[in-house]
């Protein structure tokens, strides 16, 4: 092929083609280019072109899944290549067991992702059907939930390998592990030795090179193993590592102290609201409320049932200006209250903080009255849930955040928590966040690394 | 006057399908089509994971619906209705911070048309680049083109690396591209 190009420039619209499929358009320049397609179908024939080409250098040049190089250079395959292709498809459909084509059983579901990047040849798309198998996250958050009903909260980079409803091995990464009762007893491996959960919630944190786990236990009880055969049993609050030479002391710490889990060089601490946290009812009747429930439903200044969720942390150990990056993670769950119908596509929330002591003294049965308000408040962060979403792990990470924790000077900040969407009709939905009472999620959770 | 034997009308054998033989229908029908239907909603669906969401509605929706399929035969064309509603649908639902960077709903809805109705000149096409078209590259020209395509590679390194400005890398890989969409269309027509 030549590469002698004639020397005349190139017209302005194939340019705006060329970069908006490299996806290096600016608004205005999308606008542009949006308007002379639709006015000019010689434009757009040379539009499909392009795509088209790139349909083509996609399948040449981007990661295939094995099956599908099997597929681009046999078209006229036997049926068995055919449905093995159709295969990854299909499983997400979850036609289970369906000996014809040899799925293997699904042990576990993708929950949630969040800004999530997979690599993996198992479906990575939320809720996809999981079976046995390898996922590397590359960035973002994400849930797995195996069949037992234990949930491994993945943060990037990370590596897990899905074994049995019941066990998973971390490679590498940090995870929270949360096992209901019905998943009692299960395993999470890693290259160290392995974990069995009694009751619970525990953390797990690899360093890269896989050869150090650090467990540390939220809620509950775990029990560690070494591949040498010694064991250790860990109480809520303790940590202990994982690492060639077997098993490491236990550190225990008292439930108010921070619990640093050690990531590479930095230094995350994990603070929890250690019980101060409730939700608040317009009408103050608490039979509608429930403590295992931050609960939060639209505030027009009017309904007596609209409730938003108040939560605080203390930490008077560490030097708050000192922090690189701060996440706040709240687990979204199930109340059953209303319906999901009547909630518009995309629900909104509001978080707002206040720095210090602001006058609550007990967070038993709080009054809407008797609470901190939004007006002193500095809004921190934003985020939106699908209507379709029951259940999930959201993380706020924003500058605003890290900036009010920075330079507020305190060692105590309160959270509120508001919804800024409304129901479409009566009865829409509350949504609900797991307090710190939560018999299966944990409740809201404050990361700050260092 | 004579009965006769009772005769027994002549059962169609065709009863009721079993599952499995349904599965394996619907599997021969959408591994075959699955290609070309996936060419239309990358053409038309700015962003690769978004096409792979959109893919799998997709193909749940043909799969909870087979039932109400007809006949084979229609699969193809009932297939392609599913998917540009599909297309639409996720063009509709566009989060506000995206939709700015994407083509506008009406645009995309023109183009779904075009492309449904060209679909299978552009299959066409696509399969002479793989299988034609790609070979007659000089190196650096399938070399550029490949690195674009690099998750860790940027533009303006790019660039660089080819020696051109910006502009003049747009235009060259522009070029390359659009001479391979001539040979395509050159082989194509010539089947």
């Amino acid at each position: 092929m030549q590469d002698d190009f004639p020397l005349n420039k190139m017209k302005k619209e194939d340019e705006l083609i060329i970069r908006y499929l490299d996806q290096h358009l600016s608004e205005e320049e999308i606008q542009i280019l949006d308007q002379s397609l639709r006015e000019n179908s010689a434009l757009r024939k040379k539009f499909y072109d392009q795509v088209n080409v790139g349909t083509a250098l996609e399948e040449e040049f981007c990661s295939k899944l094995p099956e599908e190089k099997v597929i681009s250079f046999k078209r006229k395959s036997s049926t068995v290549t055919l449905l093995a292709f159709a295969a990854s498809f299909i499983l997400a459909i979850g036609i289970i067991g369906y000996s014809f084509f040899n799925t293997k059983e699904s042990i576990a579901t993708l929950a949630s992702n969040e800004n999530a990047a997979w690599e993996s040849s198992l479906p990575t798309l939320e809720g996809s059907e999981l079976r046995a198998g390898l996922m590397t996250l590359k960035s973002g958050v994400a849930t797995i939930r195996f069949s037992s009903g234990a949930e491994v909260v993945l943060e990037a980079p990370a590596e897990i390998e899905l074994q049995t409803a019941m066990q998973g091995k971390l490679i590498r990464g940090n995870a929270i592990v949360h096992v209901p009762d019905s998943a009692h007893g299960f395993t999470l491996a890693t290259p160290s030795g392995y974990a069995v959960d009694h009751g619970t919630a525990f953390g797990v944190s690899i360093m890269e090179n896989g050869k150090i786990s650090d467990f540390k236990v939220l809620e509950g009880e775990i029990s560690l193993h070494s591949p040498k055969g010694d064991s250790l049993f860990l109480l809520e609050n303790e940590s202990a590592t994982l690492n060639d030479y077997g098993i490491s002391k236990k550190i225990v710490l008292r439930a108010e102290q921070p619990i640093p889990v050690l990531e590479k060089e930095n230094n995350t601490l994990r603070i929890q609201t250690a019980g101060k946290c409730q939700s608040i009812i317009r009408n103050d009747e608490i039979a509608y409320l429930d403590q295992d429930f931050l609960m939060v439903k639209l505030d027009t200044g009017s309904n007596p049932y609209e409730r938003r969720a108040l939560f605080n942390f203390k930490e008077d150990q560490v030097d708050w200006s000192k922090i690189k990056k701060s996440r706040l993670r709240l687990n979204l769950v199930p109340c059953g209250v209303g319906h999901r119908v009547y909630l518009p596509k995309t629900n909104r929330f509001k978080l707002y903080a206040l720095a210090g002591f602001t006058g609550v003294e007990s967070w038993e049965n709080l009054k809407w009255g008797e609470a901190p308000t939004t007006e002193s408040a500095t809004l921190v962060g934003r985020f939106e849930i699908p209507r379709s979403q029951e259940r999930g792990s959201i993380t706020i990470e924003s500058n605003e955040l890290l900036e009010f924790l920075k330079s507020n000077n305190a060692s105590e900040y309160t959270f509120i928590l508001t919804r800024e969407t409304t129901e479409t009709r009566g009865s829409g939905m509350v949504h609900a966040f797991a307090s710190d009472s939560h018999p299966e999620a944990s409740g809201p959770t404050l990361e700050l690394s260092f | 006057m004579v009965c006769g034997e009772l005769r027994k009308p002549p059962y169609t054998l065709t009863t009721l399908e079993s599952e499995e033989e349904k599965n394996h229908r619907f599997l021969s029908l959408f591994t075959a089509n699955e290609s070309s239907i996936h060419a239309y909603v990358r053409r038309l669906v700015y962003r690769r994971e978004d096409a792979s969401d959109v893919m799998q509605k997709i193909a749940i929706i043909l799969w909870k619906k087979f039932d109400q399929l007809q006949s084979d035969d229609d699969f193809r064309k009932w297939s392609f209705g599913v998917a540009r509603f599909e297309v639409l649908a996720w063009r509709r639902d566009l989060a506000r911070e995206r939709e700015r960077l994407v083509l506008s709903t009406e645009t995309i809805e023109l183009m779904a048309e075009e492309l449904d109705r060209n679909a299978e000149q552009l299959d066409l096409e696509k399969e002479a680049i793989l299988q034609h078209c790609l070979g007659k590259l000089k190196k650096d020209q399938r070399s550029a083109l490949q690195d674009m395509y690099d998750d860790e590679s940027n533009t303006p390194a790019l660039a660089q690396k080819f020696g051109k400005s910006i502009t003049g890398f747009y235009q060259w890989i522009y070029r390359i591209r659009q001479r391979l969409a001539e040979c395509a269309k050159q082989v194509a027509d010539a089947r």
